[in-house]
């Protein structure tokens, strides 16, 4: 009898390190979203997330059905997101995480410096006609 | 269809750009062969068209999207030098502006896109114009695409058999020719219908205005 609680006593230790254990606990995420052009989501995309100068991601994962990738920064201001999907869209990015994302604020992946897309394509609009607009200038001048 | 930056490998994209200014140089020449003031106006336009195109994004199945190119028809109004020198500007610009495409690989992007798509679409063309020139228009509207879309998908592709670490885990784009193709290149069968619809659309007004250049 004595021999057979031993036994399992001793098999007790092994078995308990299969165990997975999980807490619950709150702490302040930064919610990154990477959308399409046409504002579709970067939906179920894989995503690395490395800390600068790393070469071993910290988080690795698929974007939620949102597009979203969700971390706790732990602190450190900048990180770098690589997210890509099979045909070749995607972001290799430096994120800075700043007070107001770690306070929960959305950064959006999608055109830099949050100006709305219509300003932008108007915008390059101008350039093309403009730097023509000069060429045919130039040549007016030239032919003269 | 455009490659963002930090996906391609300087293996990949150094030796692209030097190809590249070697090309942008050639199109230059022929730019300065044929500028003349009826010239500068249309193409003018039709750059603004294929910039403003790159920008409308159609939602496709899978979840992803595209939007067309305007390439062919650049192609098949100006010839392939203008038509690469106009696209490669147009590439410049949603790079800088919405970060569509990169920066780095904007000459990988220039070359598959601007030069092979264009060079195709003429080729096709000068081809296939005696069964009827709509089209031929079309169809090489159509295969241009496919043809730029299959060289991106290689490029992309290539990626994790040209730079890896130690250990053997890819340094940039980290998945394999037997995934990228067909992931690029499925989209783009359905893309390429509107680009040769397009294509042809303006293309028939281009003629009848008589802007069919040599």
């Amino acid at each position: 009898m004595r021999a057979v609680v031993l036994a399992l006593a001793l098999l007790a230790a092994p078995a308990a390190a299969h165990e997975v254990g999980l807490s619950q606990g709150g702490a302040p995420a930064t919610v990154l979203t990477l959308r399409y052009a046409d504002g579709q989501p970067f939906a179920y995309e894989a995503f690395e997330l490395y800390r600068p100068g790393s070469e071993l991601p910290l988080q690795v994962g698929r974007t939620d059905a949102q597009g979203r990738v969700v971390f706790v920064a732990d602190g450190r201001p900048v990180w770098r997101l690589k997210a890509y999907s099979a045909d070749g869209h995607g972001v290799d990015r430096e994120i800075r995480v700043d007070s107001a994302a770690l306070a929960g604020a959305v950064q959006d992946g999608a055109d830099s410096a949050g100006v709305p897309r219509g300003w932008l394509l108007a915008g390059g609009l101008g350039v093309i006609f403009g730097l023509f607009g000069l060429l045919q200038l130039f040549i007016g001048r030239k032919g003269k | 269809m455009h490659i963002p930056d930090g996906f391609l490998s300087p293996q990949t994209y150094l030796p692209a750009w030097g190809l590249a200014a070697g090309a942008w140089a050639w199109a230059g020449r022929g730019l300065a062969a044929r500028l003349d003031e009826r010239l500068v106006p249309r193409l003018a336009m039709l750059t603004g068209l294929a910039y403003a195109l790159g920008l409308v994004m159609l939602p496709l199945p899978g979840g992803t999207s595209g939007h067309a190119l305007g390439v062919a028809l650049l192609a098949l109004v100006f010839g392939v030098r203008l038509a690469f020198l106009a696209y490669s500007g147009v590439l410049g610009l949603q790079a800088l502006l919405f970060g569509a495409g990169g920066i780095t690989a904007l000459a990988v992007n220039a070359l598959a896109i601007g030069l092979l798509g264009g060079a195709v679409a003429v080729g096709l063309y000068r081809l296939l114009r005696r069964f009827g020139e709509d089209l031929a228009a079309a169809v090489a509207a159509f295969v241009s695409l496919q043809a730029s879309a299959l060289v991106v998908a290689l490029v992309l592709g290539l990626q994790p058999s040209i730079a890896r670490r130690a250990d053997g885990t890819p340094l940039f784009f980290p998945l394999g020719p037997e995934i990228t193709v067909p992931a690029v290149l499925l989209p783009h069968l359905l893309i390429g219908v509107g680009e040769a619809a397009l294509t042809v659309l303006v293309w028939r007004i281009a003629r009848r205005k008589g802007w069919v250049g040599p």
